[in-house]
């Protein structure tokens, strides 16, 4: 347990070591981008992996905080982590109401009603105008930087510290009693029930907490790209992203969206730099549906899967 | 807000002529997620698809929209069974649950939509034909030929579709296989080709149901998206495995969205489908004819 | 003389038109050894569904120890001491032979085992039905009678004052039966009741103090198994007219 603590620090202590060594402001767009899509990895994973209940409207969590941080800014201009914060209890409070109106029927209708779910709200973004609507927004950053000598880096740190609380939750979530649940109900959601699993309960516990950290990785968006507008915010690509990247790394492990997300963001950064971001998209596709057909327990299962056929003892991760 | 005894007319006529369209879009995802029990997602996008190969036939013909649609329909037949064949392979023979099949169209879908950017790119296609432009008038109410036409041969193809359900062998095969596969063993009836058979004729009928919408309007990859919401909403209030629900519900779903785009602006059209779908779910899953 | 374990009022169950269950009632002493027998389609896993929580009955009560649980959710009435095993075994394939058994001792019994002991307790459940030496394989490797002893161990787990078994014994050859049934003797000995569905009726008679026999969404008879075995209505039940 310790170790994992241990870990933590040393990756908060890279990420600021990161920031006073080097200089090239590319970097940490980058780094910003990877860190982006292993929040909404490690959030989608709490749902989707955890439980088996697949949520296709990630994109929708993360427009809807990205918007809530664009409207409170301009309402009040509140600094970057209190904006942070009311995404996140925005968007937990939508996983909660979505969640509870649709996880007691089958895992189907979730998934289309994710879908729903993001659509309806890019329509009501689409026709708000104090967020721009349809055309648009530009943020301004704030004319003071905190801490840091560019705004950038503040962008970059913010995500780390947010990459590091939802990989920590994820982990407590899987490693604890409640993880032990949401296995058994993805194992067999029925006989998991009468084995005393309150399974509402926990489903609802997880579409809150990845609504939660869904949102939060939205809310700086705004700040990082300077210019909103519901197509780009509201991105299949980034709900395709969501699930791709924890099915590369493995769905049933709190690290396998980690794995995902650092290879595959890596992957597209390159790409974007040295051919194209279109083809990017098509990666993207490809990989999932590569993934889903050949390898559905991800890099991890695959790693497994070598080792049980090694002969080493092979219990199966709880 | 003008609020006509005319406007109000020719919003219920337009709707139920989107509807009629609607319901041929919604057509194949009745049949694929009604009996099959198969979620493809990605079946707007083969009807966008539809759309483009439509649109390829005509620039190199020039024949009719409809009939490049039908004429394409057999391919796209084939095009079904194959894509059964590889998710039997992947999915159902492997006991997957039905997750990983529905992550699997999603994948599907963004993948077909990614390559028509990179074809077509996002322009804009559209065809011509005789009757597009063109409207009757019957007093006061507005048939709009570019409309009313894909909104009868929508209603013919789900007779069609319907009646072959119901009155042919493979047709009621295709309804047993849902519901107990050993009994359609038992009568000599193979599942495999059964299903294989079923999301073909669904898939064609994405080919014909593309065809009519580049004959309604301009058509760009992305469009399908917009559809995904429409046609679950269809199919979830018309009740699974109900052609004739599907067909009531895709009017009805036509109506409300006329309504809301007369009176409250066509940009919030996209939410009436999703946010029906949504209501659909939470307050009665299984639609207004579904078996319970 | 004490009240009933379980007492099932007047239950009904439909299916759209189907009538699975009608106006049925059932008494279950606690430490019963209680048989439901009938043709297929009776109702009998209807009942069980009923009682377990996975449905809900349309009209009638379920009392439950004296608490009314009618309409409770399943997972509260494992909690509360229900327990079952399904007719098709659902293990949770993701994990152990062992680690199966936690879930329902750390959710169904958490209030009623020390927390301390989780992996003792399993150990020892998986010891009476006899499958110790697999505890750490993984339940995909399982033969058919292994699976169907995880399902009693794992309904065992929940540490239940009521277990219903579900065709436990369906498919297995006459020594595994035996095996099972010495398992379910075990269970009562422990001052379980146990509510047994089988078709194999020499396990019937030879566990069951009383029997109920369902036909078409009815009780049809109930009593001592000698009775039940000369009884009319029964032999016209299976074999009909």
């Amino acid at each position: 347990m310790p170790k994992f603590w241990m870990a933590i620090v040393g990756v908060f202590a890279a990420g600021l070591m990161f920031t006073g060594l080097v200089d090239n402001e590319f970097y940490f767009f980058a780094a910003y981008v990877v860190l982006q899509g292993m929040i909404m990895a490690s959030a989608w994973n709490m749902l989707g992996g955890f439980t088996g209940y697949v949520n296709f409207g990630s994109a929708g969590f993360f427009a809807v905080g990205a918007y809530t941080s664009i409207a409170l800014h301009q309402a009040f201009a509140l600094p970057l982590p209190l904006l942070i914060l009311a995404a996140g209890l925005v968007c937990g409070a939508i996983g909660l109401a979505t969640g509870y109106l649709t996880l007691r029927l089958k895992g189907i209708y979730f998934a289309i009603s994710t879908l729903a779910m993001a659509i309806v709200f890019e329509t009501v973004v689409n026709n708000w105008d104090y967020v721009g609507g349809a055309s648009g927004v530009y943020v301004l950053a704030p004319e003071e930087i905190p801490i840091f000598d560019s705004y950038i880096k503040f962008l970059f740190m913010v995500m780390v510290i947010l990459a590091i609380a939802a990989v920590a939750v994820a982990r407590y979530l899987s490693t604890s009693r409640i993880g032990q649940g949401l296995a058994a109900i993805r194992d067999d959601e029925l006989a998991a029930e009468c084995m005393g699993v309150p399974t509402l309960r926990l489903k609802l516990i997880s579409a809150t907490t990845m609504g939660v950290f869904m949102g939060m990785a939205g809310a700086p968006y705004p700040f990082f790209v300077a210019f909103v507008d519901p197509i780009s915010a509201f991105s299949l690509f980034i709900a395709v992203n969501a699930i791709a990247m924890p099915l590369i790394g493995g769905t049933k492990v709190w690290y396998g969206p980690v794995i995902g997300a650092l290879i595959l963001g890596i992957t597209q950064e390159v790409t974007t730099v040295t051919i194209s971001s279109e083809l990017n998209l098509l990666i993207v596709g490809v990989v999932l549906i590569g993934f889903i057909t050949l390898a559905p327990d991800g890099i991890v299962g695959l790693v497994e899967r070598f080792r049980r056929k090694k002969g080493t003892n092979g219990r199966a991760a709880a | 807000m003008v609020f006509s005894v005319e406007l109000l007319v020719n919003a219920i006529v337009s709707g139920l002529l989107l509807g009629g369209f609607y319901a041929a879009v919604a057509l194949g995802l009745s049949i694929t997620f009604g009996q099959l029990e198969i979620v493809n997602i990605a079946h707007p996008t083969f009807v966008i698809f539809g759309s483009y190969v439509t649109y390829m036939v005509y620039q190199g013909f020039g024949i009719d929209p409809v009939l490049a649609g039908i004429a394409v329909a057999p391919a796209f037949f084939v095009l079904g069974i194959l894509l059964y064949r590889f998710y039997y392979v992947c999915f159902e023979n492997t006991g997957q649950e039905s997750l990983s099949g529905l992550a699997f169209f999603f994948g599907l879908m963004f993948i077909i939509e990614v390559l028509l950017i990179l074809v077509y790119g996002v322009d804009y296609r559209l065809v011509s034909a005789p009757y597009i432009g063109q409207t009757w008038h019957l007093g006061f109410v507005e048939f709009p030929l570019r409309m009313t036409v894909p909104f009868v041969t929508a209603v013919i193809m789900t007779l069609v579709v319907y009646q072959f359900l119901s009155k042919t062998f493979i047709g009621r095969a295709i309804k047993a296989v849902s519901q107990d596969r050993m009994a359609l063993r038992l009568m000599g009836a193979d599942p495999i080709r059964i299903k294989q058979i079923a999301l073909g004729i669904a898939i064609a009928t994405a080919a014909v149901a593309g065809a009519l919408l580049i004959i309604i309007g301009p058509v760009e990859p992305s469009v399908g998206r917009l559809y995904i919401g429409r046609v679950f909403a269809i199919v979830v209030l018309g009740g699974m495995g109900s052609i004739g629900g599907t067909l009531a519900a895709a009017l009805l779903i036509g109506v409300v969205e006329s309504f809301v785009s007369t009176f409250y602006g066509p940009s919030w059209a996209p939410a009436v489908g999703f946010s029906i779908l949504l209501l659909t779910l939470a307050l009665r899953p299984q639609g207004m004819f579904g078996r319970a | 003389m004490a009240a009933p374990l379980l007492d099932i009022r007047n239950v009904t169950k439909r299916f759209g038109g189907f009538v699975a269950l009608e106006d049925v009632s059932i008494q279950v002493d606690a430490g019963e050894r209680f048989g439901l027998i009938g043709p297929n389609g009776s109702g009998k896993t209807t009942m069980i569904n009923c009682i377990s929580g996975a449905l809900f009955n349309d009209s009638g009560e379920i009392v439950f120890d004296g608490r009314d649980i009618t309409g409770l959710a399943a997972h509260r009435r494992a909690r509360l001491g229900i327990a079952r095993s399904f007719q098709i075994p659902k293990p949770f394939r993701s994990m152990s032979v062992i680690g199966n058994l936690h879930i329902p001792l750390e959710f169904a019994a958490w209030s009623r085992i020390d927390h301390g002991r989780v992996a003792e307790e399993a150990m020892e459940i998986l010891e009476l039905v006899g499958l110790a030496d697999r505890a750490n394989e993984n339940c995909a490797d399982l033969t058919q009678i292994e699976m169907r002893k995880l399902e009693l161990a794992r309904a065992l787990a929940a540490k239940p004052n009521l277990l219903i078994s579900d065709e436990a014994m369906a498919g297995l050859s006459s020594e595994e039966v035996d095996e099972i049934l010495e398992i379910l003797f075990a269970l009562n000995d422990r001052g379980v009741a146990v509510i047994m569905i089988e078709h194999i009726m020499r396990a019937v008679m030879r566990y069951s103090e009383r029997i109920v026999v369902f036909d078409a969404g009815r009780k049809i008879a109930e009593g001592a198994p000698d009775d039940i075995v000369r009884n009319p209505d029964v032999e016209r039940a299976y074999l009909g007219e």
